[in-house]
């Protein structure tokens, strides 16, 4: 009864998941898009909301810039490769320029409304210091001498060329040499990307473009060099390299398995389930978590695609089950079996959902969605499959056979022996665990040429720490010019730093006292007062002065906020500048090459609100604090899975289900550590997958020992699946994947064995209960 | 189809192309570079100045007088609409000096690159002017230098010379990258005295009220002496 119940509700479940992938893939399968950005690799987790958004902006506007690097013979030459490079990188769909011309327009905009508020050093100078005609003299001094003020704003609103003036004094403090005596033979144009390139194939191409432009640069202006780098030539090396990793890895894993199962049931009808559970669970899982996140990293799809060796179990063991057993009668073990594991390996991955890293979030959630539709998939359909009784798995219970003796001698006592030392060893080199493979930069295979180009690039153009900034943060904008006075007061007591070549936009706009105190100075110039009509009047000029006037009076309130001006510069400049909804703000200071960074954490620690941040050590210490919070739930969540066998099954061996992978993950934790091989968070997760795989074949093992040898057989075949695919997965040419691959490799060899002994050790009489028969609720 | 047999012999086509670049060549080398010569050392001359707006409706003038020595630099005299003075120094210092004398430095980036370039063009410093500018011919009798390096191109888009009715009279036409045109006539130029003092000479032709721009002349040489 209870098994055609199971089957008919899987049937109808099935359809509901057919067809809502049928909707799904229908509308958006044109659009899928996989994200490739490697910061998502290290989370980012600092003290507070602000200081994350920060950082994590700043991260991406690094990871998003390119550089290009033009050298050559002459200055002539260079100045032509640079106009010629500019023109065609201009018409670079995705790629955004930035130059001091759009810096220069877009600060225009930001301050038109509040230009009366901002006034350069040198001005608020003159307008203290002179009496009325002096003020007026040197107006018109500024107009008639040779070289006119570049005329920034529009002729009508700034006839004195007086916010002109401002604003080419503030851009030459952003840009050092922004109007430029750049003679050299070295020139750099800056670009970067826009945030919609991050599809694979797309990132190709445009790496191919960008390289091809440069030559056709080169080719163009004889000698001249040019370069192209930044952290975009990585990711789209690391992309590419991921995605033919998955499309071969999941290629020959599927052939791997197939064959298998075709050498083992001879029966290429049986196949048609395990392809369709295994397309099922694999959509099922991409379709939920591609809805539930803005989108799925390539990443995710590659470990996504390794459920392949988990999801084929099912059918497996419903096919060795029926060929094996006593028929359909005993189905309704077989299910609870199955069920019961689906359930702990869903138990197991949640876990790895609390790691609060959205890429392990994805991970999780495409493994328990993949894996309840797939174990639908095969209680809805296997049972249509015709069998028969031929199962040619010869050399698999030749294997069993000579396991079996060594496996029965070891006693029960000595495996939870060994199991409480691993555990014991594991909390002892805890601290080495969390603490070694947090590097994401190791997670990809480095480019070492596109590596040389960097440095080469860096040495040439980088002014700036990259990665590396100070964040102040503060109530208000007032707060903020306050703890930035301290701070670059207190470095100035220190001698050793000089803090003129830091760039912030407290040094660009002023605080909201001298904005008010420049508003009130600009009175003496377009106040009721000012000298505007005389100006006009000596120059000769026609343009209406009372809009400037009426301008002037309702500006009175309009402060220039730095966020806003932040938000204006997007694209030519990196955010300096953020505020949150409670109104808090946090201003970023980049610091300049070469500086004593270990005198500025020293300093900086003394402020209160000042902190000297680095994308690197962030990332690190999130990897760090997300692996011991990963390893201290390994031994809650065994206890956890224990009770619940415990609850389910009444007997007290039920517990040792737990003790297999228990056992394989601190065996395999100790192996690393003994090797020196650093563990990584993703390893760390390809343990929890180990622990959902170690639970079913000890769940199977013990929910079907009354079969003889089935579950040992069927353990094997399935165990040899997923060995088959998570064993390709150690030898791609990713580093985070390999590690993934080889750890589950592993553990996995041994949740087998231990599954092995467990039977032996069930079978051989070794529990002395007297009722063989489970009684699962 | 070309019958090469049925064609000049090849030694022929040689010349015949070593003729076609070198007429190429000599129409495309500009012929009055004599516009860049200063035959003088020390002279004096009136000038009037324009400033065009974009707008193409607003104007700014001005007038005065100059006085250049090739040893020192160059004296930018305004008359009106007010009087003030920029002084331009051979070793690169510039100054302005106010109608009460008071003188403080230029440091705008603009001023100075323009202040630089006509004291080059004055002293026919044409190594200078070679190593930023690229020259063309403008007009029938002009001369035109187009920037050379991207930086001096995103401040300057040329300068054109042209001769007026006098043989030493110019009209030099700045057009700036913001679209911003100065045009400076300068008439009535006059060989001053190389033997009198430099600042004495340069009172004695621009007037008393600019001696505190005429002493400036003599930063330079006194810094030599300093050194």
């Amino acid at each position: 009864m209870f098994v055609r119940s199971a089957e008919t509700s899987a049937r109808l479940i099935l359809v509901v998941i057919v067809t809502l992938l049928i909707g799904f893939f229908s509308i958006r399968g044109p659009n899928i898009a996989f994200e490739t950005e490697l910061l998502d690799l290290a989370p980012i987790d600092t003290s507070d909301a602000l200081s994350d958004r920060a950082v994590k902006e700043l991260g991406r506007e690094f990871q998003s810039r390119i550089t290009f690097l033009i050298q050559g013979s002459e200055a002539g030459r260079v100045a032509a490769a640079e106009t010629l490079l500019r023109e065609k990188l201009r018409l670079v769909e995705g790629l955004i320029l930035s130059d001091n011309i759009a810096a220069r327009q877009n600060l225009i905009s930001a301050v038109s409304a509040s230009r009366f508020h901002l006034l350069s050093d040198a001005q608020r100078h003159a307008l203290e210091m002179a009496d009325r005609p002096s003020i007026l003299n040197s107006l018109v001094m500024d107009r008639i001498g040779l070289g006119a003020t570049a005329q920034l704003f529009d002729i009508t609103v700034d006839p004195l060329a007086w916010h002109s003036r401002t604003v080419s004094e503030i851009v030459t403090s952003i840009v050092p040499g922004a109007l430029g005596t750049n003679d050299s033979v070295v020139t750099s144009v800056p670009a970067a990307l826009s945030s919609e390139v991050f599809e694979v194939d797309e990132q190709q191409a445009l790496k191919q473009r960008l390289i091809l432009l440069a030559s056709r640069v080169e080719a163009a202006v004889p000698n001249t060099t040019i370069s192209a780098g930044g952290a975009f030539f990585h990711a789209a090396t690391a992309a590419s390299d991921s995605k033919s990793d998955m499309i071969k890895i999941t290629a020959v894993a599927t052939l791997g398995v197939v064959v298998l199962l075709f050498a083992l049931f001879r029966s290429l009808q049986l196949l048609v389930v395990p392809v369709c559970s295994v397309a099922i669970g694999i959509a099922s899982g991409f379709a939920t978590a591609y809805s539930m996140f803005s989108g799925l990293h390539v990443i995710t799809l590659i470990f996504g695609a390794s459920l392949i060796g988990i999801v084929i179990d099912y059918s497996l063991h419903f096919f060795i089950h029926e060929r094996l057993s006593l028929g359909s009668e005993s189905r309704s073990g077989l299910y609870r079996a199955l069920i019961l594991s689906l359930i702990t390996s869903v138990f197991a991955y949640s876990v790895l959902g609390g790691s609060g890293q959205e890429i392990l979030i994805q991970v999780a959630v495409f493994s328990a969605f993949g894996l309840s539709a797939a174990l639908v998939c095969v209680i809805a359909l296997c049972p249509l499959v015709k069998q028969n009784s031929k199962f040619h798995d010869g050399w698999i219970m030749a294997f069993i056979s000579k396991a079996k003796p060594f496996l029965s001698k070891l006693p029960a006592k000595a495996i939870v022996i060994t199991t409480l030392v691993g555990l014991v060893g594991c909390i002892y080199i805890r601290d080495w665990v969390i603490s070694s493979g947090n590097d994401p930069s190791n997670f990809v295979r480095a480019d070492q040429k596109q590596l040389q180009i960097d440095r080469r690039i860096s040495d040439a153009t980088l002014q700036f720490e990259p990665g590396t900034f100070l964040l102040i943060s503060g109530a208000n904008t007032a707060d903020i010019f306050v703890k930035t006075e301290a701070f670059v007061q207190r470095i100035e007591q220190e001698g050793s730093i000089d803090t003129s070549r830091f760039l912030t936009l407290t040094k660009v706009i002023p605080s909201p006292q001298v904005q008010r105190e420049n508003y009130n100075l600009s009175g003496r110039i377009y106040g009721p007062d000012g000298v505007l009509d005389d100006f006009m009047s000596v120059m000769s000029l026609t343009i209406e002065t009372a809009r400037l006037k009426a301008d002037y009076a309702n500006s009175q309130n309009q402060f220039i906020e730095p966020s806003d001006l932040s938000l204006a510069m997007k694209g030519a400049f990196p955010p300096l500048w953020f505020r949150d909804d409670s109104g808090a703000e946090l201003s970023v200071t980049l610091i300049p090459q070469g500086v004593d960074l270990a005198l500025l954490a020293k300093v900086s620690g003394e402020i209160d609100g000042v902190s000297l941040s680095s994308v690197l050590d962030i990332s690190r210490q999130g990897l760090r604090s997300k692996k011991a919070a990963g390893l201290a739930l390994f031994l809650p969540l065994s206890v956890l899975v224990a009770g619940f066998l415990l609850a389910v099954y009444r007997r007290a061996s039920a517990g040792l289900i737990v003790i297999i992978p228990v056992l394989s993950v601190s065996l395999v934790i100790g192996f690393f550590t003994i090797l020196g091989y650093p563990v990584t968070l993703f390893q760390l997760m390809a343990l929890y997958l180990a622990v959902g795989l170690g639970l079913d074949y000890g769940i199977f093992v013990y929910e079907i020992r009354s079969e003889g040898q089935l579950a040992e057989r069927a353990i094997c075949v399935s165990a040899m699946t997923s060995i088959l695919s998570f064993g390709l997965l150690a030898l791609s040419s990713i580093p985070v994947v390999s590690g993934f691959g080889l750890t589950l490799l592993l553990a996995n060899s041994v949740n087998l064995m231990g599954a092995l002994w467990l039977a032996a050790w069930l079978r051989d009489g070794q529990i002395r209960e007297a009722t063989p028969a489970p009684t699962a609720s | 189809m070309i019958n090469k047999k049925a064609g000049a012999p090849s030694h022929t086509r040689f010349v015949l192309v070593v003729l076609v670049f070198a007429c190429s060549k000599a129409l495309t080398t500009p012929n009055n570079q004599n516009l860049l010569d200063s035959p003088f050392c020390r002279f004096s001359a009136d000038f009037s100045q324009q400033l065009a707006f974009p707008d193409g409706v607003n104007f700014i003038r001005a007038s005065g007088q100059i006085y250049f020595d090739c040893t020192h630099g160059l004296v930018w005299s305004v008359e009106k609409p007010i009087s003030s003075a920029q002084i331009y120094l051979l070793d690169g210092d510039m100054y302005g000096v106010d109608f009460a004398a008071k003188v403080s430095p230029l440091e705008r980036a603009m001023q100075r690159r323009v202040g630089g370039v006509l004291s080059a063009l004055l002293s026919g410093n044409q190594k200078q002017l070679n190593a930023d500018f690229e020259f063309v011919n403008h007009l029938a009798s002009g001369i035109k230098l187009i920037p050379k390096q991207a930086a001096l191109k995103r401040a300057l888009r040329g300068i054109s010379i042209e001769g007026g009715v006098d043989l030493l009279d110019r009209l030099i036409k700045i057009e700036q990258a913001d679209d911003q045109v100065i045009t400076i006539q300068t008439t009535n130029v006059t060989v001053v005295d190389e033997e009198q003092e430099v600042a004495s000479s340069c009172i004695a032709v621009l007037g008393q009220s600019s001696e505190a721009a005429c002493r400036l002349l003599l930063q330079r040489s006194l810094i030599g002496e300093d050194l």
